[in-house]
């Protein structure tokens, strides 16, 4: 869902940069000093494993594909900061080197995927943790979170098309959220399959973002 | 320990390349998708024929190879690599801040506030 450039007008371009780059300032300022040791290769490692993950693209029905978008696993394991500061590079790394979504656009790209993407289904789990919850019910809290990563920021970038002018706004959203609320259910169960394995091998992992995020 | 490490993580790392560049769809995925129904997709073609490809491995393809599975792998690889090291290097100096906060090196000292929009990576 990475938006090329020549869709957005330059009010919305302006809007999106201007809400990204201040999102992400205060992301590196929160994050600044507060790393732990294990923290900085577990980033590294995170982005590395969303960046292969957003090129695999999986057939999803009427000749449409979409791709693991992450953002949800990232904030997850890493908390929302630290995920979203992963997230961002990705996407920067997505824009100047392999031309994925425009420069124009970058903006709108990061405040879609880095930012309402780390923030829209972390809530639940949030909201669900504090309530003493079986594992399965917590999985199924990260399923929706992970359906939701992928459903809010499709429907942000209908908004940003409606906004720019370059298309109706209400046709737009809905053909988004129906498409993403299909890829949203697959990012949904790759989500829930990873936070298993993850749980099984290093079950650490997923008690350290319950400590610090 | 760390070596075998570094090992299993560079081949889990060419597992994936491997994997996206043999079986990831070519079809369009959800965003283009809608733009082909509204018919403004091609807005997309005039736009990157004013600018400048800079783009080095635009397309997710590795330049000059001629076997698509083995650029595109390459490509994975590369794009992998870049992040990792991009996100370490970013961890790594989010870290220093530390040390210079509780005074242990006095390099960052006083320029602390002035370096920090320098980091956004931008």
């Amino acid at each position: 869902m990475h938006i090329p450039d020549g869709f957005l007008d330059p009010k919305t371009i302006l809007l999106c940069y201007g809400i990204s780059v201040g999102w992400i300032a205060v992301a590196l300022k929160r994050t600044k000093g507060k790393l732990g040791e294990k923290m900085v290769p577990l980033m590294g490692v995170m982005g590395a494993f969303i960046f292969a993950a957003q090129m695999f693209n999986f057939p999803i029905a009427g000749g449409t594909s979409g791709h693991l978008l992450g953002s949800f696993l990232a904030a997850l394991l890493l908390g929302v900061w630290e995920g979203s500061t992963v997230m961002a590079a990705v996407v920067i790394i997505q824009c100047l080197v392999f031309q994925d979504g425009g420069l124009l656009s970058l903006g709108a790209n990061l405040l879609n995927i880095a930012i309402l993407g780390a923030i829209s289904g972390l809530w639940i789990v949030k909201l669900s943790s504090l309530t003493s919850l079986s594992k399965k019910m917590f999985l199924f809290a990260c399923g929706t979170g992970a359906w939701l990563s992928v459903v809010v920021p499709a429907a942000a970038c209908a908004g940003e098309l409606g906004l720019s002018g370059v298309a109706p706004w209400k046709t737009t959203l809905v053909a988004m959220t129906v498409i993403h609320a299909l890829i949203g259910v697959v990012e949904a169960i790759i989500t829930i399959l990873i936070i298993v394995v993850i749980d099984k091998i290093r079950p650490d992992l997923l008690r350290i973002s319950a400590t610090t995020s | 320990m760390k070596n075998r490490r570094i090992i299993i993580g560079a081949l889990i790392a060419l597992a994936l390349s491997l994997l996206v560049s043999i079986s990831s769809s070519e079809l369009p995925d959800g965003l283009e998708m809608v733009m082909e129904k509204l018919g403004i997709s091609s807005r997309q073609q005039e736009a990157s024929s004013h600018s400048p490809n800079f783009n080095p491995l635009s397309e997710y393809r590795f330049p000059r190879i001629n076997s698509p599975i083995a650029s595109t792998a390459l490509a994975a690889l590369t794009g992998m690599a870049i992040v990792f090291g991009v996100v370490v290097a970013l961890g790594t100096l989010l870290r220093k801040y530390k040390d210079a906060e509780k005074g242990k090196t006095h390099k960052h000292m006083g320029k602390k506030d002035k370096n920090r929009p320098c980091n956004t990576p931008i």
